[in-house]
């Protein structure tokens, strides 16, 4: 019989398993790092402000009714973030509009018990995987049809995405031996690129097979 | 001639700023994986470990004497904020969802990780919470009772049953044994 003692230990290794590739973006290193300059900064312009704080409560008065009204239409046209159907032979369509689906995505993968697992592409992450674009990789909302019957026994396959622009998400397929990673990094060229501009999409396939092959 | 000099604080708070990087270079990544852990989604994650960190900076005069206890506690309360809101938002919800008219037979290849990130999903969240805070950021359980205001009796009732419905996917199956 385990004890709660050694489940917990199991538990904890799991968990910093779990997360052990997973590193602070560029962005959030240099924000935090920034932090010591800027509100030295802010200290001397806060004196200025304070002779003229008339304008600024105008101001916030007027955002928060732009902000009420935006929080209203916002919640009249909240639009759904993700697809995961299964069609009749088998496949399984991937559709993503934004990041914020993806664990969405994932949950529903993993309960249809396909191992295609959503992955952020994010600078900094210490996991590098082989990934290459497929047709409609940019696109407001990129579609994948896989099917998972081809895909070889103990392969992950990793779909990545990263947010390119407003509404707008990249994606890049890939696939590792074993359980995917929590993040994977841009590649040097190709997907991930931060300077990578959207393009229009090009015609994309139906259904695109993976043959599980190395 | 006249010299700039800094004034009576100037030393101090270059002193403090350096002590504050160095702190953040140490303790970044695990405040992040926290955060990730807590809040399941990186971006959310890192905008939570960012403003957890710019509070515990402008408060580093009280956050120094223990820094890492400090901003734990401002990040697990900036996550359960994150928490609140989340509840009160509309949930996502798939574009079109159909049901599999057959079970697709990959179960056998999930991840070991991925099965506890499942079971994690599948905890009420009182438990959920609990458990990564006792097992990933070390608190004990009158720790947590104090950070949830909440009897250290119920903690440790959500730390056994939580540990024992994850029973099944933390332990190792059992060999049979033939008689």
């Amino acid at each position: 019989m385990i004890t709660d003692d050694e489940l917990g230990a199991m538990l904890r290794e799991a968990l910093l398993a779990s997360v052990s590739e997973l590193e602070p973006s560029d962005r959030l290193w240099a924000e935090v790092d920034a932090y010591p300059a800027r509100t030295v900064r802010s200290r001397s312009r806060s004196r200025r402000v304070r002779t003229r704080r008339f304008l600024p409560v105008v101001t916030v008065g007027v955002a928060a009714i732009f902000a009420v009204v935006l929080f209203a239409l916002g919640r009249a046209t909240v639009s759904p973030s993700y697809a995961v159907t299964v069609q009749s032979d088998g496949a399984v369509r991937v559709t993503l509009s934004e990041l914020s689906g993806i664990s969405g995505v994932n949950a529903r993968l993993r309960r249809l018990g396909v191992p295609v697992v959503v992955v952020r592409i994010i600078d900094g992450c210490r996991t590098h995987v082989s990934m290459s674009y497929f047709a409609g990789a940019i696109h407001p909302a990129p579609r994948i049809t896989l099917m998972p019957r081809e895909i070889a026994k103990g392969t992950t396959v990793l779909l990545g995405a990263k947010s390119i622009g407003p509404n707008t998400v990249e994606m890049a397929i890939g696939r590792v031996k074993g359980p995917a990673p929590a993040c994977v990094a841009p590649g040097d060229s190709g997907p991930g690129l931060a300077s990578l501009s959207p393009v229009a999409p090009s015609p994309m396939p139906q259904t695109r097979h993976l043959d599980g092959q190395s | 001639m006249d010299v700039l000099r800094p004034g009576p604080g100037h030393g101090r708070r270059l002193h403090y700023d350096e002590e504050f990087r160095q702190f953040a270079k140490r303790f970044l990544p695990t405040l992040l994986r926290g955060a990730y852990l807590l809040t399941r989604d990186v971006d959310i994650a890192e905008d939570a470990v960012q403003g957890t960190m710019l509070g515990v900076f402008k408060n580093w005069d009280k956050a120094r004497e223990a820094p890492e206890a400090y901003s734990r506690r401002a990040l697990i309360n900036v996550c359960r904020d994150q928490w609140r809101r989340q509840a009160r938002r509309p949930q996502e919800g798939p574009l079109d969802d159909t049901t599999p008219d057959e079970a697709s037979g990959f179960g056998d290849v999930l991840a070991e990780r991925d099965a506890i990130e499942a079971a994690l999903d599948d905890l009420p969240k009182a438990q959920r919470e609990v458990l990564l805070l006792r097992f990933y950021f070390d608190l004990t359980t009158i720790q947590i009772a104090e950070l949830l205001d909440t009897p250290e009796g119920t903690v440790k009732s959500h730390v056994h049953r939580g540990l024992r419905q994850l029973r099944d996917v933390l332990s190792p199956p059992q060999e049979e044994v033939s008689a």
